[in-house]
């Protein structure tokens, strides 16, 4: 199994909120608030951890091998601390056709060496190759860092960008989920 | 980067019958048309959404507000839904008293000095204006060039177009309720509520024959008849604006640009099948059609449109949104229902269908984002005025999303029926220059590809059948000559592949089967006799796949093998033609 640390992640906030919005009506009501509780802590920290699942487990009285099966099944969710920066490519058909992988196999593979959802070792950036479509296509190709949109990139200009992330000490939290109901 | 439609929204009083809904009503047309008609200050609309941010439109709002205000012109700058023309935006619309609305594309920072003293000075042929119109794109009045300008009704981009859902984009902003309910909003749901009984609206909607938006194109009239029959309560409704398939994105605009219309329609639901319960499941992609909808369910809330005893007609009922997790399998009526329960979301085996045992086993109705916001237009204006539009037995209007190498890359509202050919060329305004065509994937990544063989073809959900192209979610890419069909073809197998959620063998395993063969395609090492391995498992995938997914997973790569076999033979080792030929990525 995956080994999950959460020095980050304030538990105490966690159960506040979980208390305050996701406190269910009946059993039917708590499972239904598994998945809107683990979007809710990822969007605050940025991925949900091995103890954020256990308070929410305990709070939702439900088990936390079923908390876990669920957020194992949804690509969203992170198990690690993401980078500074979230980089997302978008490879969806209309980027594709018009150089998305290119922009992958050129600079992101070779320049960053991440594989999906990795993330630099200076902990910089985490990288995520989007496969849907980033709703902008006449943008194509397309990029999107900390939900912001870089348009039109080529490899001079996604260069560029990570340059600049790779310097930038990251301000912004990187939270790209937004499940969270009360952000 | 936080700025978005951010306009303040007057406070939403509470409506506690339907004289109060009418007063509101009235009053909110009445603000509604005197600021639209400019008599006051001129109207400078800004069209905002995730692409015309992704395009800097916040840029140009800054510009609008810093300028006027350094100039002293006393403007009223809003922000509204955006009109589907992505291939032109930032869009601004301009209305002075006197004029005709002015659309201006393309516009930058740069531009705004020129479009402000235009309208100070009562030029309006500055910067790059797309076309005048009156009130809005639906309406038929056909206005003369205005100082050399020409009518929009005559653009190409508008001229098939007929909007009923998307009849507001552009013109309201999507943060305001007001301005919903000025334009008809909320209106059919009132009418409904008192003046229906729940069989007449289900009457209605089957006159109409208005069918499923979301893939399948089941009518709806007949599975809300099915809900509102099946014993079991309390019952639900879920409207599943999940949307994850590649090329597709008019569920989320629609949630971003008009998200009351979407809640009017399930609300409609609700009470025509007796369901106290409204769910909706939006894609976690898409932050702002995620926060334009939470605002819209937030003020029906204020406004008592939704909650206990709605304008005291005695129905009550409440409205849950929930947010996907990253799956596309969860846009699967079924996998949705797991999903919102909080397991895995896998399809199961049908029947029971879900208007019998759906969420918690309850009989549930599952429709489309844009199956549900026709609701309040048929029950406004009638099914047998909405089956009078559209062709065979494809009534109505269809919302298409276009991407590619094409110049109106963009969304449209078409009645059925118009031709392959007439989309890709006029509406959507032919290809880039230097591009040539070569193929339309049709239906998401589930359809087969369109050739130029297929314009004449009709778009309905039968029309384009034959050629092996699909409706579907009506999320389209078109590609030129450059781009090689093998790249393609592992892409979207691919995609599935990972998709796939492993309940089943045939499309677990079989999609990787076809990856590995398509795999060495793509390295130039295919065998010819491979191909027949690929049509042969994929007719086995088909036909053995519990759920769409599967099912659909191989029909693209069987539709460009029979329309491109060449090239796939041309990357074989044992091909007499073998070329090598670079990856389209290349
Ligand atoms: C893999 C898969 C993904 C689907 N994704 C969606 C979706 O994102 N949105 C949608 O409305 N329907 C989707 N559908 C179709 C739904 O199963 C269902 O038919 C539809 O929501 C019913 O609504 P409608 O009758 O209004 O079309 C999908 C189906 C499959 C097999
Ligand atoms: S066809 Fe594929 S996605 Fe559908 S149930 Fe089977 S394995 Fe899951
Ligand atoms: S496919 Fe990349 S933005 Fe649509
Ligand atoms: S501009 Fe709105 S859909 Fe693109």
């Amino acid at each position: 199994m995956f080994k999950l640390t959460g020095e980050d992640i304030d538990l105490d906030w966690v159960r506040e909120v979980l208390a305050e919005h996701f406190t269910p009506r009946d059993y039917q009501e708590a499972q239904e608030l598994i998945l809107p509780s683990l979007q809710e802590v990822q969007e605050r920290f940025g991925y949900v951890s091995e103890e954020a699942v256990s308070v929410i487990a305990s709070h939702l009285d439900i088990s936390e091998t079923r908390v876990f099966g669920v957020m194992t099944f949804y690509n969203d969710f992170r198990f690690r601390k993401p980078g500074a920066h979230v980089l997302l490519i978008c490879n969806g058909m209309a980027c594709r056709v018009v150089g998305s992988q290119r922009l992958i196999n050129e600079v992101i593979y070779p320049r960053l060496g991440l594989g999906e959802k990795e993330t630099t070792p200076d902990g910089q950036i985490t990288m995520q190759i989007f496969p849907g479509c980033l709703g902008a296509c006449d943008q194509a190709p397309l990029c999107m860092v900390d939900g912001a949109y870089h348009a039109q990139m080529d490899n001079t200009k996604l260069s560029a960008l990570i340059d600049e992330l790779l310097t930038n000490d990251g301000e912004e939290a990187a939270t790209t989920t937004p499940g969270g109901t009360h952000a | 980067m936080n700025v978005h439609t951010s306009s303040a929204s007057p406070t939403v009083p509470h409506l506690a019958d339907r004289e109060a809904f009418n007063r509101y009503r009235d009053a909110a047309t009445e603000r509604y048309q005197r600021m639209m008609s400019a008599v006051e200050r001129p109207v400078v609309s800004i069209a905002m959404s995730e692409c015309t941010r992704a395009k800097g439109v916040e840029d140009v709002i800054a510009a609008f507000t810093a300028q006027s205000g350094a100039r002293g012109m006393d403007l009223e700058i809003r922000q509204v839904g955006c009109f589907g023309n992505c291939y032109a935006e930032p869009v601004v619309e301009v209305r002075k008293a006197g004029w005709p609305a002015v659309m201006y594309g393309y516009v930058t920072a740069d531009d705004v000095p020129a479009i402000l003293d235009g309208i100070r000075d009562d030029r309006a042929n500055v910067a790059r204006p797309l076309g005048v119109y009156f009130d809005g794109p639906a309406d038929e009045q056909r206005p003369e060039p205005f100082q050399g300008i020409p009518p929009l009704k005559d653009d190409p981009f508008w001229r098939l177009q007929q909007r009923i859902v998307l009849g507001k984009a552009g013109l309201i902003d999507p943060l305001r309720l007001d301005e919903y309910v000025a334009r008809g909003g909320y209106a059919s749901y009132a009418k409904a509520l008192f003046d229906m009984t729940e069989d007449e609206v289900i009457a209605e909607m089957k006159t109409s024959n208005v069918r499923g938006r979301g893939g399948a194109g089941f009518q709806a009239g007949i599975k809300w008849e099915s809900a509102r029959a099946s014993v079991g309560h309390p019952k639900y409704v879920c409207c599943n604006a999940h949307e994850g398939e590649p090329n597709v994105f008019k569920d989320r605009k629609m949630l971003e640009l008009d998200p009351h219309e979407v809640i009017e329609g399930i609300l409609i639901a609700c009470y025509a099948i007796g369901s106290d319960r409204g769910y909706i499941y939006i894609g976690g992609e898409y932050p702002l059609a995620i926060r334009h909808f939470r605002h819209a369910v937030q003020e029906a809330v204020e406004a008592g449109l939704i909650g206990d005893n709605v304008l005291d007609s005695g129905f009550t009922v409440e409205m849950v949104v929930r947010v996907g997790g990253g799956a596309y399998i969860c846009g699967e009526g079924s996998a949705m229902l797991y999903s919102i329960q909080g397991t895995r979301g896998q399809p199961r085996t049908k029947p029971p269908r879900s208007v019998e045992y759906g969420l918690w086993g309850r009989p549930t109705v599952v429709n489309n984002v844009e199956t549900l916001a026709n609701a309040p237009h048929i029950i406004e204006k009638g099914g047998a005025w909405y089956a009078s539009i559209g062709v065979d037995k494809s009534q109505g209007t269809k919302v298409y999303t276009m991407g590619g190498n094409i110049k109106g890359v963009g969304m449209s509202e078409l009645p059925f029926g118009v031709t392959t050919g007439e989309l890709i060329n006029e509406v959507h305004l032919g290809m880039r220059d230097g591009f040539k065509f070569k193929g339309l994937q049709t239906g998401g990544v589930s359809g087969g590809v369109l050739t130029e063989e297929d314009f004449d073809l009709p778009m309905t959900f039968e029309g384009i059948e034959p050629a092996g192209g699909l409706i579907g979610s009506a999320g389209f890419v078109v590609y030129d000559d450059t781009t090689s069909m093998v790249d393609l073809a592992h892409y979207m197998i691919e995609f599935n592949r990972n998709e796939s959620c492993g309940k089943c063998t045939p499309c677990r395993l079989g999609t990787q089967a076809l990856l590995e063969v398509l795999d060495r395609f793509q390295r130039g090492q295919g065998r010819v006799a491979d191909l027949d391995v690929i049509m042969e498992t994929s007719d086995q995938i088909i036909k053995l796949s519990l759920c769409g997914l599967g099912q659909a997973a191989p029909v693209p790569v069987q539709s460009m093998i029979l329309k491109f076999r060449h090239e796939f033979e041309e990357r074989c080792i044992d091909a007499p033609k073998r070329q090598e030929l670079p990856l389209a990525a290349d």
